[in-house]
């Protein structure tokens, strides 16, 4: 029975060399993958937030509106729009303020500047049209968006963000899109889709 | 007896709706403690950077499910190891002696064996292929090779120490998945399936009960010897710097095997939260109850003659199942594109068994997910 007893193992030291092994093994494996990524809404809501800084909208700079702030809408709360929800709630100081609002009425749409339609707001897209001659920036993630009327396109290819911009769209609508985003955007050909 | 087993019955209810409430309650407050956000750096990111960013690849590792991310092939090799030591009856703990049986120094009774398994060591390799139908709806097949060995103490003259081991491939199970939301990586994904018979449940080796080769306890066998009903209800969510998400999973058993006997079925309710803000390196942390029903029926070549049939617990059926919670620490590490690399250690900090029972004492398992 003394044998019984006496059998042990050391039980601590096995479970900490499996921890620091594990650790080890992950820090070794990622030494040759150190590129930042993020996941796909938390991209496409950075891009919304930074349209601000690269396109113009018609009334800036005439004199007549001093835009102070930028109402960014949604029409359902998906997780594109959280991300950005999350994004314009931690700007701070900001000479721009960009304000989240939620949209659930369509004549509220009047009050807004740039708006966003998630995958699940095809219903919206007859209201493309009518936004795009009121002066609001339409972005969406939809494939069809191009197609149905939108200005923006944020689309996935491979493992990052492209953006498609109906340029003609845009510039009819009286919007002014900086060169230097230009130089980074495909261009949404009509005659080509 | 059946009163015995509706009052156990109900206390394993109780306890899995007081995890299940504790879990819930975990995750409300993660959710409360983190705040939402989007990772700052994307802020400091130029416009040009921002059209480099990469997206990260969704694979919770909480899940044993995980839905293919628009890849129409998906691959995981996982390999998973547990070690069971120290006995218990009910939560409480027995030492080696307590279990053995020393002829003349004390009385043999239904509780104390002559053969008493001191180690038991399980190597699970599992080969998973999964294809992806539509964007709901994935089928997979998962393949285990399973080894194991026990180390056993006796007092049979000859076998006072002594190993007994078996492996081959287990029982491969057919999973259908269905996920509710759509292309949306957060939502609920249903699992449904079949497990065929195909590990042995004939497995020998030489053991104190009798010369050669006999068939080994129920613990060593490959299979169930029956056909399975795996299911699987879980929910993820992605709030950004942090995921979370909880699962119910089950394995119930249709009919005996040949050998008379059916192993009992499983059912157990799961909750994790995975902290995102580390790029290279998701941890997450797991909480995890499970319960298992003993076996019903018996394998008549296990007994042995005489007033007490049962030579070691390992041989009565009576002596299987009951329920544990196990807290796992996880590391997800995206090696390139899809492919990502799973490590999970997990150490029951509850158990209660049908005893005497040897009980876990840890698991760890590695698995590798890539897919295209």
């Amino acid at each position: 029975m003394t044998v019984l007893i006496s059998w042990t193992r050391p039980k601590n030291l096995k479970c900490a060399w499996m921890i620091l092994s594990c650790l080890i093994f992950s820090l070794v494996s990622n030494l040759s993958h150190a590129q930042a990524s993020f996941d796909e809404e938390d991209i496409k809501a950075a891009f919304l937030y930074n349209f601000a800084d690269f396109i113009s909208w018609p009334y800036d700079g005439s004199g007549s509106v001093n835009r102070s702030s930028l109402n960014y809408c949604v029409l359902s709360e998906a997780t594109v729009q959280r991300s950005l929800r999350s994004l314009l709630t931690q700007e701070e100081n900001a000479t721009l303020q960009r304000n989240y609002v939620f949209v659930s009425d369509r004549t509220e749409l009047e009050d807004c500047d740039l708006v966003f339609l998630g995958e699940g707001d095809s219903s919206y897209f007859d209201e493309l049209a009518a936004l795009a001659a009121s002066e609001v920036l339409t972005v969406g993630d939809h494939s069809e968006f191009l197609a149905e009327g939108g200005m923006i396109q944020l689309s996935r290819e491979q493992d990052r963000i492209q953006v498609i911009i109906n340029l003609d769209l845009v510039n009819q609508s009286g919007f002014q899109v900086s060169s230097q985003l230009l130089r980074l955007v495909n261009i949404y050909e009509l005659n080509a889709q | 007896m059946k009163e015995q087993q509706s009052v156990n019955a109900k206390q394993t209810l109780h306890r899995l709706l007081l995890f299940n409430f504790v879990a819930t309650t975990m995750v409300v407050i993660s959710q409360n403690a983190f705040a939402q956000d989007v990772p700052a750096d994307l802020l400091d990111l130029s416009i040009e950077e921002l059209f480099e960013a990469n997206i990260r690849e969704e694979n919770p590792t909480g899940s044993g499910i995980s839905p293919l991310q628009g890849n129409k092939w998906r691959f995981a090799i996982q390999y998973q190891r547990s070690e069971f030591e120290g006995y218990f009856d009910g939560s409480d703990k027995l030492s080696l002696d307590e279990v053995s049986f020393i002829p003349g120094t004390e009385a043999r009774t239904a509780d104390n064996f002559p053969v008493v398994p001191a180690m038991i060591c399980q190597n699970v390799k599992a080969f998973t292929v999964a294809y992806e139908l539509n964007d709901r709806v994935s089928l997979q097949m998962v393949v285990p090779h399973v080894e194991q060995s026990t180390d056993h103490f006796s007092s049979v003259p000859g076998y006072e120490r002594f190993v007994i081991d078996s492996k081959g491939i287990g029982d491969v199970t057919l999973l259908g998945t269905y996920r509710l939301s759509g292309e949306s990586e957060d939502g609920w994904l249903l699992g449904l399936g079949v497990s065929l018979p195909t590990g042995s449940i004939d497995e020998e080796g030489d053991t104190p009960r009798a010369p050669g080769n006999q068939q080994l306890p129920y613990s060593m066998q490959l299979g169930s010897g029956t056909f399975d009903i795996p299911l699987n209800i879980a929910y993820s969510r992605n709030m950004g710097s942090y995921s979370w998400g909880a699962e119910l999973s089950g394995r119930f058993r249709l009919g005996e095997n040949d050998r008379n006997y059916s192993l009992g079925d499983r059912a157990s309710v799961s909750s994790w939260l995975r902290l995102n803000s580390i790029d290279w390196l998701r941890p997450s942390l797991r909480l995890r109850y499970e319960y298992s029903g003993d076996i019903s029926g018996i394998d008549d070549e296990l007994l042995v003659p005489g007033p007490f049939a049962f030579p070691a617990p390992v041989t009565n059926p009576t002596m299987y199942g009951g329920s544990q919670a196990t807290v796992s620490l996880g590391f997800a590490v995206p090696v390139h594109g899809a492919t990502q690399l799973n490590l999970e250690f997990g150490k029951p900090f509850y158990q209660s068994l049908n005893g005497p029972q040897v009980g876990e004492d840890y698991q760890f398992s590695a698995s590798l997910n890539f897919s295209f």
